[in-house]
């Protein structure tokens, strides 16, 4: 029995009708028991899950994002939505992971509607792990502001990462392995960093500068950024017109 | 329903049982235009089903995906349901039945009650519940459960009025004045054009032959008394306590073929076809509630020949603690301290083994309904030899008497999905004899008007079930209450036992109606069973069925929580803030009214497609049918003759010909299908027959691509030509082969290329087809010594009898495990050449080595080649061995989940001939069902694009391969449009749109990011808008 | 192990034999778990009915003799499979090859009396009737009503002759018309049969038949089940019927009827044991317990195993003439059973059991333990002033 002091883990659960919700529908008329943190959300696939609802979700304060889908290619739908939504979770565990939160927190599984005694098997494990990793942001030594604006500079940039993610960062060919295949190389590691990861950093500048001007020593303090990178990310923002230096006041403006 | 002796009542057909099956034949007629009188002499409708815990192989809980049939029944204007009600006698021919039915009474006037049992908790006389086998009390008037339809109590004979003419509390009780003593059987008059038999099964009484101890001793129970220990509606709300002591027992042991497969007196000498497999979800599900306890199983053969079936036996055979014992066991008596019960058994090697168990379930056979002979009187119809319905091979729906079908498991023993679709099938051929007077006496469902609410408040209800004991007893549900009174919006709040039974589903819309609902959130079960019951409610109610959501804290909640009652109310109470918070954004959304293309397209022209094609054009349809060979017929041209002496090239040829000659049927002949799109009452699929290329545009789609014959790689097959496949074989024997005849050996290998790790399902047809041809053999001459080398004889149902026969013309029969099959060798033995087919006997303990002449190999039945092809033109999909998938595995089995799409015949799974004929003709049934309408509804649940924030990026275009977005011209300019007939409603593509212009009603972001925004907020609670309330009937306003 | 290749031509033989039910047998094992034998030793039925099929039956073998036809197997086989007819097939192939094991020699050694002398004892056929000396018995006559066949041990064995005694004072005292056939009757021969000596049976039958017809025997009354079944069931092959009655379906009869009344009490608990050749073979469970029940002051109690599922005495097929090795003994597990109920005396009405029950009495170290006796007995002591 967990005593009350002890922390309990506020998961939501995002899980498409026809595989995931249906596991966890057999998961309970099988009786199988799991740790009661997750809260299911329902929708008709996975592939309609979206990067708003993840970090809106972790903005909300909650400790964990579960997302559960048709296993490959038994997609219910001829779209294989399932596939969106792999390289989806993709891209947002390397934001998490950017933001300094631990990528964990986001999880993705395959479970069949046949597949109730995994269901709960997997809720137990996440369950386990996101009580033994401790509440969102504390647990990574954020404090609730710093999180906040993190998470901020993301979901204000949601419109151009479903951009990106439509048009480059999906897995050239949609068979299981290659798909696989394809989250694990260097191109994908390039082209996220280049496209998104260094977008979200440049986000977080405009949110700083938001407020007023700063200068350079002031942001990369805040940012935790060496000069090097933070005037990478300047120039590349400043070459986007999307911030200039100001001589006279001797700060950086949000243009 | 009063049942006045008029000159008798016009109806179109007479369905006679109200079981599953019954339910079903009803509602397809119905719906396809047909005035039904549903007949069921019990109390309620539900049969067997609604006594059964879960089904196999799924375990989806049986009375939560039978009762909203129920309620479906009892709203749908074209049936008329007559409880408590028997046949007496059937006059006239088809197309003109005169009927005369006798209404017991139930001295209940069903027009006054209104179930609210204040007579149940009065009545002073404690009887044993039938419904839980009288494993728990309930009252001399009671209503039989808790969906009963109608929801109304019946007093039955033990009453003490009407044994002694005292008490009659009830009467004195009852507000309404409902109870009448004065009532008599009444005479109803009715006059149908055809009947459908749906009577059903009994269970096998293990009482009337006294052994195994049934009666005798308290802890041998049967199959069916273990289903309501089982059920949390049962004697104990689902925990397995034993009768002798109410204690739980820890050691259970299963005894497969009680009644059945024995010559004996008193036995049923055929295969009750379902045992098997409802053994191993009663072990599984005994696991499920005591992990701890161990379980035994002692059969002779596991008969998992059903589509799924093995899968799950693996699955019960890998748990820990669960024993399969091969051989009967014998129960030796019961220990008189413990009141435990001791069972012997033999086993191959240690000798016999006895063994004390805390309790026996004895998994009980099927046999005829008890009044099986008084209904062949009746209706006039003939019965065969096990007492069950005498039906025609070549369409197991015909009675000997025309005009009247049988359907479900009076045919013989059958599942619930054979049930469902051979009841189906019966429907279909009363809509073929009657297709001249459809919709002549139906009646349209009439909703009232929709209430426009758009200038509304939302005004949200909640309701809490407590399902029973399944929700009541883990979440504290009026605290729950209370709760949703404080969520925003929300302005009725109340709990209710079963949400889903008739009545509350009535208190249920005039609630709405009352308080002046909005909005409306059922805090219960799963939304995939039961959400179109409640959606048809809130129609009934008069506002827009999308204002409807369910917060499933049953299988997400109390079942998975059990033992932390708190925390299980903690997360009730968020899944129900969620749903509120979903539910006060929800619009009102039209459904599209799509005309309906009444063209069928039928794909394969085996027997199961010809059967098909014949079964629609039959009530009026054009049809075409689309065939890859130049002639029809498909695997059915390879086989001679069925087990039961059915002449496959006669049935072939018959069909052909009357296929040919139906001017409402296209024949397509070496015609392969280039191209399917469009949807439910309008498909168009592009085909190229003949080096014509043409497109056919159809409203319904019937898949009916049949399989394969595995090729072997194994035992030498395709190196020595004196290896054959079954097929092969009955093909020499057809041809009249000398070296068949000639033959002093031969041996046959049962499962080659099935049960193994790459084909891990049962091919269900190869022992019968086994059987078939070693008799025939041995028939030839008796002389040939015939052997089956088998790991399990799987001939079900009445083909058991089959395998006596084989049995006793004097084939050898040897059982062998996979890890040491059998082994075969090219040899010579003195001077003759022989197959060497070494095996081990596992009785005799010894390796058996048998010369034979012929090798024949049971190859699997596999999916055919294209069939994934198939799949993805027509979007429907495959299980894991290949097979198509249908929408539902127990009561959707010839629907695809794809709308407008069915499938029948070995495309869904191997079986037998009738088998594939009975499921043709249900299939042609539910097509026909969708046919009959003028336009089908498709769900308003589609996407929509907001134009002027559309940038024309194409991302949606390029995400949505159902091609629904297109682009088109726009005052903003061009912008993207939506088709929303062909949106599936899945939302890719709004995760596409850079500019979230596109948008899928009832799962927008709106309602996402609503419902993550009230999980991720503390309770915004009333009182912090300054009104709270103690009772949870209290309405604000 | 080498793997044997089946043996057609002894599969035939067994056939010829009238033992090809084996086919029938989807081996399940019901047999083996009912088997009494598994009370005791490893024994399985079920094996021998596999290698029967396979032509694979080792003739020589103990296995082959063991069964007591106690009809068990084939009243609970689901398959119909008649255990006892193939049982009989091969001892009747071992017969003809003249193979017996060491335990079956003394089932063998009886045909030669039984050939000579018309009985399995080794007694001489002229003292057949000597049991009845000083009985109101006299010997059957054209005319005689009722022929009372006493049955081989009841006419020689000094334990038995009690129980033909009786028999006779009771069937005297309800003034019945009734005669023995003494040194004319010989043995009814269904034991022999069951070991395969299937001429001697038919040779035996044909004297008793010429015999009963030669002084017009219509209605036979029998102490011995064994001869009950033959008669009943068995001389109809030789296109005869007699009417047949067992001794306790007589005594109820004539108690019934007020020809027998019971006078004095038997104050004793007593425990009745279905003979199977009366039970299982021929149905009759209740005669027996009736006319117990109707003995003032006698405590009629059930065994645990009773009626159709009795425990088989160990005598039946031929096995009466074998010896069973201590631990290997139906009767001591029935005995032990009856001291566990708490039967002061245990009742039956068959020659054979009574025989094995004494043996297995005689054994016991508690003496003076439960006491056999036949239902005869016991209702005799009811009536008549000792």
């Amino acid at each position: 029995m967990t005593t009350a002091t002890e922390f309990q883990p506020k998961l939501l659960g995002i899980a498409c009708n026809w595989c995931c919700y249906g596991g966890a529908d057999l998961c309970g008329v099988s009786r199988f028991q799991y740790a009661p943190y997750i809260r299911l959300l329902r929708v008709m696939c996975s592939g309609r899950v979206d990067f708003s609802h993840i970090f809106r979700a972790f903005a909300g304060g909650l400790d964990g994002v579960f997302v559960g889908g048709c296993h490959i290619n038994d997609c219910h739908y001829v779209t294989q939505g399932n596939y969106d939504a792999y390289a989806l979770f993709q891209t947002c565990r390397r934001i998490l992971e950017h933001i300094g939160l631990d990528p964990e927190r986001l999880r993705l599984e395959w479970v069949s509607a046949g597949e109730g005694v995994r269901f709960a098997e997997i809720m137990n494990d996440y369950g386990a792990r996101m009580r033994k990793r401790g509440p969102l942001g504390k647990a990574e030594g954020l404090d609730d502001a710093e999180l906040r604006l993190r998470l901020q500079a993301v979901l204000r940039i949601v419109p151009y990462l479903r951009l990106v993610q439509a048009q480059r960062l999906q897995a050239p060919a949609r068979t299981e392995e290659d798909c696989y295949r394809y989250f694990r190389t260097e191109t994908f590691d390039r082209l996220c960093r280049e496209l998104v990861l260094d977008v979200v950093t440049s986000s977080r500048i405009l949110l700083e500068l938001g407020a007023g001007p700063l200068p350079a020593a002031a942001l990369s303090e805040r940012l935790g950024l060496g000069p090097s990178d933070l005037a990478r990310h300047l120039k590349r923002s400043a070459n986007l017109g999307l911030v200039r230096y100001d001589m006279n006041r001797g700060g950086y403006w949000a243009a | 329903m009063n049942g006045t002796a008029d000159g008798g009542r016009r109806g179109d057909v007479l369905v006679v049982g109200g079981g599953i099956s019954g339910i079903q034949a009803a509602l397809d007629l119905a719906t396809s235009g047909y005035r039904v009188f549903l007949v069921e002499k019990s109390p309620t409708i539900g049969g067997k089903m609604a006594q059964l815990d879960k089904t196999f192989p799924t375990n989806d809980c049986s009375m939560c995906i039978e009762s909203p049939k129920f309620i479906e029944c009892d709203r749908h204007p074209n049936i008329e349901i007559l409880t408590c009600t028997e046949v007496e006698r059937v006059e006239g021919e088809p197309g003109d039945f005169h009927v005369t039915l006798v209404r017991k009474p139930r001295y209940v006037r069903a027009d006054r009650c209104s179930g609210c049992t204040t007579c149940v908790s009065y009545c002073p006389v404690q009887v044993p519940d039938p419904f839980n086998r009288h494993l728990s009390m309930s009252k001399a008037i009671h209503i039989y459960f808790a969906q009963a339809i109608p929801l109304v109590p019946y007093i039955d004979d033990r009453c003490l009025y009407l044994r002694e003419r005292k008490c009659r509390i009830c009467e004195a009780v009852c507000e309404k004045n409902a109870i009448d003593f004065n009532q008599r059987p009444e005479r109803v008059e009715v006059t149908v054009g055809a009947v459908v038999l749906c009577p059903g099964y009994e269970v096998f009484d293990p009482r009337l032959r006294g052994d195994y101890g049934y009666g005798r001793f308290a802890n041998v129970v049967t199959s069916l008394d273990f289903e309501r220990l089982l059920c949390a509606t049962g004697p104990h709300e689902g925990e397995i306590l034993r009768p002798s002591d109410g204690r739980r027992p820890h050691r259970i042991a299963w005894i497969h073929c009680v009644g059945s497969r024995q010559v004996l007196p008193g036995g049923n000498s055929y295969c009750s076809a379902v045992c098997c497999s409802y053994t191993q979800k009663q072990v599984i599900l005994a696991k499920d509630h005591d992990p701890d306890v161990r379980c035994a199983i002692f059969h002779n053969d596991i008969r998992s020949y059903g589509k799924d079936f093995e899968r799950f036996y693996r699955r019960a055979e890998q748990l820990p603690g669960v024993r399969f014992i091969r051989g009967y066991a014998s129960v030796g008596g019961e220990i008189p301290e413990t009141r435990n019960v001791t069972i012997r058994y033999a086993t191959n090697d240690q000798g016999v083994r006895e063994e004390e168990f805390d309790l026996v379930v004895l998994s009980v056979g099927l046999q005829p309904p008890p009044d099986a002979r008084r209904l062949a009187e009746t209706f006039g119809i003939e019965l065969e030899g096990h007492g069950f319905c005498r039906t025609d091979q070549r369409d197991p729906t015909r009675t000997s008497r025309p005009g009247i079908f049988v359907g479900g498991a009076f045919q013989g023993p059958l599942d619930i999905p054979e049930s469902v679709f051979t009841a189906g099938a019966a429907g279909a051929r009363c809509g073929e004899l009657l297709a001249r007077r459809r919709g002549r006496l139906a009646r349209e469902r009439v909703y009232p008007p929709e209430r426009d609410v758009s200038g509304e408040e939302p005004r949200v209800g909640v309701y809490v079930c407590r399902c029973g004991a399944n929700i009541g007893r883990v979440v504290d549900v009026p605290s729950t209450v209370r709760y949703a009174l404080t969520l925003p919006d929300v302005v009725h709040a109340e709990e209710s036992v079963f949400i889903c039974s008739t009545e509350a589903a009535q208190k249920l819309a005039t609630s709405i109606r009352e308080k002046g609902l909005n909005r409306v959130v059922v805090a219960a079960c799963t939304p995939r069973t039961h959400e179109p019951l409640f959606r048809d409610t809130l129609r009934e109610a008069g506002i827009n069925q999308y204002f409807f959501d369910m917060a499933n804290i049953r299988e997400h909640c109390s079942w998975v929580h059990s033992r932390e009652k708190e925390r299980a109310t903690r997360k009730a109470r968020d899944i129900i803030r969620m749903s509120v918070a979903r539910a006060r954004r929800l619009e009102s959304l039209p459904e599209y009214r799509l005309p309906v293309n009444k063209k069928a397209l039928v794909l394969g022209a085996g027997l199961a497609g010809m059967t098909a094609a014949l079964g629609i054009a039959g009530q009026g349809h054009e049809v075409h049918l689309v065939e890859r060979e130049a002639e029809l017929g498909g695997m059915a041209r390879r086989l001679r003759r069925t087990l039961e002496g059915l002449d496959v090239q006669a049935l072939v040829r018959d069909l052909a010909g009357r296929v040919y000659r139906n001017p409402s049927i296209h024949v397509h002949a070496e015609a392969v299908v280039l191209n399917a799109t469009g949807y439910v009452g309008d498909f168009r699929t592009t085909v190229k027959s003949r080096g014509r290329v043409l497109e056919l545009r159809h409203g319904v789609t019937v898949i009916a691509t049949g399989a394969d014959e595995y090729r072997p790689t194994e035992y030498l097959y395709g190196t020595d030509e004196r290896v054959l496949t079954q097929l092969e074989l009955e093909q020499r024997i057809a041809g009249g082969d000398p070296r068949v005849d000639a033959c002093r050996a031969l041996v046959m290998i049962q499962c080659v290329g099935c049960r193994d790790a790459e084909r891990t399902y049962c091919a269900r047809i190869c022992c019968s087809h086994a059987v078939k041809n070693a008799i025939e053999i041995k028939e030839r001459n008796p002389k040939t010594a015939v052997y089956i080398l088998f790991r399990d004889m799987r001939t079900y149902g009445f083909r058991e009898d089959a395998y006596y026969e084989a049995c006793d013309r004097g084939v050898h029969f040897v059982r062998y495990e996979p890890e040491n099959g059998p082994r075969v060798e090219a040899v010579e033995e003195e001077g003759r050449p022989v197959l060497r087919v070494t095996v081990a006997d596992p009785i005799l303990g010894h390796p058996l080595a048998i010369d034979a002449d012929l090798l024949v190999l049971s190859a699997a039945v596999a999916p055919a080649a294209g069939t994934r092809d198939v799949g993805r033109l027509f979007k429907v999909t495959t299980n894991a061995d290949g097979f198509f998938q249908e929408a539902h595995v127990k009561l959707r089995p010839v629907d695809f989940a794809a709308e407008g799409v069915f499938l029948c015949g070995m495309a869904h799974y191997p079986k037998h001939i009738a088998e594939a004929i009975g499921q043709a003709v249900g299939a042609a049934g539910r097509a026909v069902t969708l046919l009959s309408q003028d336009t089908v509804v498709a769900s308003g649940s589609v996407c929509t694009v907001r134009e002027s924030d559309c940038v024309a990026c194409g991302a949606c275009i390029a995400a949505c391969t159902y091609g629904a977005v297109e682009f088109c011209e726009t005052p903003h300019g061009r912008a993207a449009r939506v088709n929303p007939v062909l949106c599936k409603g899945d939302g890719l593509c709004n995760t596409k749109c850079p500019t979230g212009a596109i948008s899928l009603h009832h799962y927008s972001d709106e309602h996402i990011l609503g419902q993550i925004g009230a999980l991720a907020s503390e309770p915004e609670t009333a009182a912090s808008r300054g009104t709270t309330t103690a009772s949870a009937h209290v309405d604000r306003p | 192990m080498e793997p044997l290749a089946p043996f057609p031509e002894t599969i035939e033989e067994i056939r010829e034999a009238g033992g090809d039910v084996y086919r029938l047998c989807y081996q399940c094992g019901k047999c083996d778990a009912v088997c009494p034998w598994n009370d005791v030793r490893k024994f399985s039925i079920r094996r021998i009915i596999r290698q029967a099929s396979f032509g694979l039956t080792e003739v020589e073998s103990e296995d082959i003799w063991r069964c007591t036809t106690c009809g068990r197997c084939p009243q609970e086989c689901p398959r119909g499979v008649q255990q006892i007819r193939l049982g009989v097939a091969l001892r009747r192939i071992a017969s003809r090859y003249e193979v017996f094991p060491a335990s079956a020699r003394s089932a063998r050694a009886v045909r030669a009396g039984l050939r000579l002398e018309g009985n399995p004892l080794d007694e001489e056929r002229r003292r057949r009737a000597d049991w009845a000396q000083g009985l109101p018995v006299k010997p059957f006559t054209e005319g005689t009503k009722i022929l009372y066949f006493a049955c081989c041990y009841p006419s020689y064995d000094p334990r038995l002759r009690k129980a033909a005694a009786a028999t006779a004072r009771l069937l005297h005292r309800a003034g019945l018309d009734f005669g023995i056939l003494g040194e004319r009757e010989s043995c009814c021969g269904e034991s022999v049969r069951k070991t395969g000596a299937e001429d001697l049976f038919r040779s035996l039958a044909r004297e008793n038949i010429k015999t009963f017809i030669d002084h017009g025997v219509t209605r036979i009354v029998v102490s011995s089940p064994h001869c009950y079944h033959t008669f009943k069931n068995e001389y109809s092959e030789f296109m005869v019927r007699f009417e047949v009655l067992h001794v306790s379906q007589l005594l109820l009869e004539l108690l019934e009827q007020g020809r027998l009344t019971v006078t004095r009490p038997y104050p004793k608990k007593v425990a009745y044991h279905d003979p199977c050749y009366l039970g299982r073979h021929n149905g009759i469970y209740d005669p027996p317990r009736e006319i117990l029940r109707r003995i003032p002051g006698l405590e009629l109690i059930e065994l645990p195993a009773a009626r159709q599922e009795s425990l088989c005495c160990g005598g039946g097929g031929g096995r009466i003439w074998m010896d069973a090795p201590k631990g290997e003994r139906f009767a001591d597990l029935r005995l032990a059973q009856a001291a566990l109920v708490g039967a002061e005396e245990l009742a039956t009405c068959c020659p054979y059991c009574i025989t094995m029950f004494e043996e297995a009495h005689k054994g016991a170290d508690d003496d003076g333990g439960t006491a056999i006796r036949d239902v005869t007995e016991i209702l005799e002591a009811a009536i008549f002033r000792t």
